[in-house]
């Protein structure tokens, strides 16, 4: 159960980091 | 294909949090399952990662496809845009599905790559899009390289059916979904991570073609 919750929150951290950025790159696109 | 910021945030963000329950259920919730093969009763997990990943692989070298046949039906640059972002984000996707492939091959047959029919023909799929980019950028004139891009586009979509079937039509010792029963609360979790991570190929689609125009825009060219 360990292994699967530590993959749980790498996944979680990684995938938080990705939709952030494509709200950063998103917003970015839409100032030009 | 445009629309508002607000409903691309709301979409972005009901994708996230649908991803999330998946995961959540997929690792910590859902336990073992009933199957002949040993492995699979923990390893089927991988389910919920490789299936939706390789749907959106599909999806996106089939709009590539369409992208491709309209522009030589039309003409029109904007449809090669189309083809393009997609066949850029099937090789991400693509790439993707060889990698959750391989992290699941590794427990599952003791080795990471076995040249299983299954994944021979993706990565000849693989090969076939890497080459339609290779080709893109070494050709400068726009109609040209839209026309003869097109062209790969059509013949590589060939490698879609052959993956399909190369499970059934060769000895493959990749599963296949009827093979083991997942049931359905498994099933609808299955549904959600396709049409979740589906919703975001859109989103991405979208963005490349946008940046793709704006960068046209630039260079002075439509």
């Amino acid at each position: 159960m360990e292994t699967y919750t530590s993959i749980f929150i790498v996944s979680t951290v990684m995938w938080t980091v990705l939709i952030a950025y494509l709200i950063h790159i998103d917003s970015k696109i839409r100032r030009l | 294909m445009e629309f508002k910021r607000k409903y691309a945030l709301v979409l972005l963000g009901a994708v996230y949090i649908a991803v999330l329950y998946g995961m959540y259920n997929a690792l910590l919730v859902f336990g073992p399952i009933q199957s002949t093969s040993k492995p699979m009763e923990e390893l089927y997990r991988n389910v919920f990662f490789h299936v939706p990943i390789n749907a959106v692989t599909y999806t996106a070298f089939t709009i590539t496809l369409i992208g491709s046949i309209m522009y030589l039906k039309s003409r029109d640059l904007k449809w090669d845009i189309l083809a393009a972002s997609a066949a850029k984000l099937g090789i991400i996707f693509g790439t993707l599905t060889l990698i959750t492939g391989m992290i699941w091959a590794k427990p599952a047959w003791g080795v990471y790559w076995n040249w299983d029919p299954r994944e021979t023909t993706m990565l000849l799929l693989w090969f076939v899009f890497a080459a339609y980019f290779a080709l893109r950028s070494s050709i400068v004139d726009e109609e040209a390289r839209a026309r003869l891009s097109s062209v790969v586009g059509i013949f590589g979509y060939a490698g879609i059916p052959l993956t399909y079937v190369s499970t059934t039509r060769w000895f493959s010792l990749h599963p296949r979904l009827k093979e083991f029963s997942l049931g359905p609360e498994m099933n609808s979790i299955l549904v959600l991570l396709i049409f979740s991570i589906l919703a975001l190929f859109f989103y991405l689609l979208w963005l490349d073609v946008k940046v793709e125009k704006l960068t046209k825009i630039q260079k002075g060219g439509v």
